[in-house]
């Protein structure tokens, strides 16, 4: 038996190592094989992945719910500021929602093997330095998503949407002030090149990820070969995708920080209660617009 | 039948369909779903069919394509491109060939404000055949003059090669425009040269023209400020942040249609004319681009590209000719295959294979421009041969390829000095933008 | 019967391609609105979005008068070795391929639309959703389908005059 495994970036992205790897070598003793098909090979872009598996283009897929948020609507719930206790991997918050049953409608037809977050989302600038929600006045700065949009209109500053692959000219000619992602995807698009500055220490979210198989393939499959591969996902797998993603942010930040001591801002706790006193109140209000609050206390494990 | 079989089985099918004139978008619709259908099965081919055609159609990048075009229908409506054209002539109209020189001048200067090289023979051939066919032009000369001179669309910035180039390899879009600059000038010289060659041994192939008056000529450069105005602002722009690529298109149509309509060479429903004409052609090239996405599939179900691509890495040869049977096979898949459809389908493959030799790869992303160039020109689906076919219909599609000849061999001259001197591409990118890391 | 069918068929024809050159200016407009709004610090929220489902239009708007008029790129280098039968045969297996074609994506589209609202699958910043662009996508082709059928029988019928 053979799975075809699809997703949308180069074979050297880190999803390789945190899942393609891990996953592929768990079933193979039972003669199960797992095929990947790569930087869209199977159909191009990540908004149409969930569909793609849903339909049988693929067996696995790997996505991200930000693409299509309006399907995920709890899932989505990490990017939120502060939405992770402290201490608490994303693994550990969506899997306390999957278990409790919250999420299974947010997955129809498929089986998740994993659901993780990526490190905290960061603020990188071209120019200027940001340390309190003033310096954010009137910047412009690229986001992928809605919530990320409020969340930088909340701080005064300008949210413009672009593809992503346009970011890297656009910070290099000042078209946008600065971008807010994830610091694992500096090096996948070479920010580091047309950065000046770049901020931790503001709570903007953490962007989630999901890797499903589709449900009637996984049923159809002999039962070794099929234990084996929902074994060989879950909470485990997804947190050790998680401490990749980690293990590549934290060599992004060590590679800016050998550059000079001015590249990076590492706020103290006084200048983060600043910008919490404006975000946390939105995450409180968002999760309440919702009536999301009990599932939101679920998944913080509270 | 194994993938390997299959696969070929299919490019077999696919050229078979395309040279029997079935469309060539039609042509790989078909032979990608029923490729899907044989390797994996139905179901996959239909959601592929479905999604691949959403995708595309709704793509952001993609949305420079309809603009460039656009951007060109309007300025030869308001008569633009027509006195860019003219001041080009003042220059160079009184000698030998000139008129023909001009023509290349004018399409050199109409491809830095249109990104698609068949928008660009369009308008050019659109504007230049009748004046080269009233000076007695012999009709190969004036024919290929347009169709080679329209190829520079893609090399000279802005270029929608480059964007799907920068979409597939992640490269920036900013550095990959500014690489083409000094090659675009480089081959529009070699095509002067060229026309001058070929006037010089064949005296009744481009009579000279008479010379203007100094009053004439000014009034020829003073009328062409507005196209050249829009053509600085337009990339300026660009480059100083304050648009995007794709937003550069919108503001250049906008400036043009403002120009047109203030000094009242267009009204409204010109526009409107202008729109549906660009949408058309965007439909007629954006077809063949969905249509290749779903050969894409296909193909990496197949393994064909990986097989070649692996043939390729493990033959042992040197760089040197690695790179060499690369320009080949594109040589050879450019004479049958849409430029667009041949960088999505073949990229992916000779793009790893390319950087694990060493080059670099913006400097091959101008050498890929330019064989796609000569794509373009080569039969049996020479699109521009095509566009200026339908602009002169009376003259053969046989005699355009046969003038061709000395332009493609200008075109190899190119290829080779851009080889023997790589920093012709490279050094303005990396002088603006530093050098990449 | 098949007259007044053919000139109907016309008029939504070249009525598509109105929408879509329309389309294409609208986009033209909302990037250029965007532009200058940026430039004074009030950016058109999810310009990006309205371009992308707009652009749906803009290409599959166009589709039936280009299928109408043959406007497909085709190659032409073996029609001198063609004789005119087999010319004609194939025009007519292309006509019949793409009305195979146009039909069959309007129904795969249909089925995604489906799938899209089942999921309520939407775009990114503007939560525009994607099902109605879908069905609009499958209306063009399906028009565009019944325009190649239409060709289909005029090719047979011009074969037995
Ligand atoms: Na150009
Ligand atoms: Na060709």
């Amino acid at each position: 038996e053979t799975l075809k495994f699809a997703h949308f970036v180069a074979p050297t992205h880190t999803l390789t190592e945190a899942i393609v790897t891990p996953l592929t070598e768990a079933v193979a003793p039972l003669g199960l094989a797992i095929e990947t098909y790569p930087a869209g090979k199977l159909g191009a872009g990540p908004a149409e992945q969930y569909v793609r598996v849903v339909q049988g283009v693929a067996d696995i897929v790997w996505g991200l719910p930000g693409y299509t948020s309006s399907q995920f609507r709890l899932t989505m719930l990490t990017e939120l500021p502060g939405a992770l206790p402290a201490g608490m991997t994303g693994a550990d918050f969506l899997w306390n929602g999957w278990d409790a049953g919250l999420l299974t409608k947010e997955f129809p037809a498929t089986v998740p093997l994993a659901l993780w977050t990526a490190e905290p989302a960061v603020l990188i600038l071209r120019d200027k330095v940001v340390r309190e929600p003033a310096d954010m006045k009137g910047l412009k700065i690229r986001v992928s998503s809605s919530i990320t949009a409020k969340v930088v209109e909340m701080l005064d500053a300008i949210p413009v949407q672009m593809p992503a692959g346009d970011v890297y000219n656009a910070l290099q000619t000042g078209l946008v002030d600065g971008v807010i992602t994830g610091s694992s995807a500096i090096s996948d698009f070479k920010f580091d090149e047309v950065l000046k500055h770049v901020t931790l220490g503001i709570p903007l979210g953490n962007q989630s990820f999901f890797v499903v198989a589709n449900a009637k393939r996984v049923a159809k499959l002999p039962e070794g070969p099929r234990e084996a591969l929902l074994k060989a996902g879950g909470r485990v797998l997804s947190r050790h995708a998680e401490a990749a993603w980690h293990a590549k942010s934290d060599t992004a930040i060590a590679g800016l920080h050998a550059r000079g001591p001015d590249v990076v801002t590492d706020l103290t706790p006084e200048e983060i209660a600043a910008f919490d006193a404006i975000l946390l109140p939105f995450t409180q209000k968002t999760v309440a617009a919702m009536k999301a609050e009990a599932a939101f206390k679920t998944m913080r494990g509270e | 039948m194994s993938d390997i079989a299959t696969g070929t089985a299919g490019i077999a099918i696919l050229l078979i369909l395309i040279l029997l004139r079935v469309p060539v978008a039609l042509a790989m619709f078909v032979v990608g779903f029923g490729g899907i259908c044989v390797l994996s099965d139905m179901d996959s081919a239909m959601s592929l069919l479905a999604s691949e055609t959403f995708t595309l159609a709704s793509k952001f990048e993609l949305v420079v394509i309809p603009l460039f075009i656009l951007m060109g229908n309007i300025a030869t409506r308001t008569g633009v491109s027509r006195a860019l054209y003219d001041a080009a002539y003042a220059a160079v109209g009184r000698f030998r060939g000139g008129l023909a020189m001009a023509t290349l001048m004018g399409c050199g200067a109409f491809s830095a404000l249109c990104g698609s090289s068949i928008a660009s023979a369009l308008t050019m051939g659109k504007v230049s055949l009748s004046e080269m066919e009233r000076y007695r032009y012999a009709p190969r000369l004036a024919t290929a003059t347009v169709a080679a001179g329209g190829t520079l669309g893609i090399l000279i910035p802005p270029s929608t090669g480059f964007v799907i180039y920068a979409i597939l390899t992640e490269q920036s879009i900013g550095r990959l425009f500014l690489s083409g600059f000094l090659p675009g000038l480089l081959l529009l010289l070699l095509f002067i040269v060229t026309v001058a060659l070929i006037c010089h041994f064949r005296r009744d192939a481009g009579p000279a023209g008479v010379p203007l008056a100094p009053a004439a000529a000014r009034q020829a450069f003073l009328a062409a400020l507005p196209g050249a105005g829009v053509i600085f602002i337009t990339i300026g722009g660009l480059y100083a942040g304050v648009f995007s690529p794709v937003e550069s298109a919108a503001v250049g149509s906008g400036l043009m249609a403002l120009i047109g309509l203030m000094r009242r060479e267009i009204g409204f429903d010109d526009l409107w004319d202008a729109g549906r004409d660009s949408a058309q052609t965007t439909a007629s090239v954006m077809m063949i681009l969905i249509a290749a996405h779903l050969m894409n599939p296909f193909l990496a179900l197949n393994h064909v590209p990986q097989w070649i691509g692996d043939t390729l890495t493990t033959s042992g040869l040197p760089p040197m000719g690695i790179l060499a049977l690369i320009v080949l096979c594109y040589l050879i898949l450019g004479t049958f295959m849409d430029g667009f459809a041949m960088l999505v389908l073949t990229l992916p493959i000779f793009y790893p294979v390319v950087i694990a030799q060493g080059f670099d790869p913006i400097w091959f992303a101008v050498i890929v421009m330019i064989v796609l160039e000569m794509g373009l020109l080569s039969p049996p689906v020479g699109m521009n041969v095509f566009i200026v076919h339908s602009v002169v219909p009376h003259v053969a599609q046989s005699t355009i390829y046969r003038g061709i000849v000395p332009f493609w061999l200008a075109m190899i001259g190119a290829l080779v000095i851009l080889t023997a001197f790589p920093a012709i591409a490279t050094a303005l990118p990396d002088w603006v933008m530093g050098p990449q890391r | 019967m098949p007259g007044a069918f053919a000139t109907g068929l016309g008029l939504v024809d070249r009525f598509c391609a109105r929408v879509s050159g329309a389309a294409l200016l609208g986009v033209a407009g909302l990037l250029l609105a965007d532009v200058v709004g940026r430039s004074l610090g009030r950016p058109v929220f999810g310009a990006q979005d309205m371009a992308e489902m707009a652009m749906v239009v803009v290409i599959f708007g166009a589709v039936p008068l280009l299928e109408q008029r043959g406007g497909q790129i085709q190659v032409d280098l073996l029609r001198p070795f063609m004789s005119r039968r087999i010319e004609a045969g194939i025009g007519r297996l292309s006509h019949a391929l793409a009305a195979t074609l146009w039909f069959t994506l309007a129904w795969t589209l249909w089925q995604s639309a489906k799938l899209s609202s089942m999921l309520s699958l939407s775009t990114n910043i503007l939560g525009l959703p994607k099902a109605p662009f879908q069905y609009l996508l499958a209306a063009f082709v399906m028009i565009a389908g019944l325009g190649a059928v239409l060709r289909t029988i005029r090719a047979q019928r011009a074969e037995h005059v």
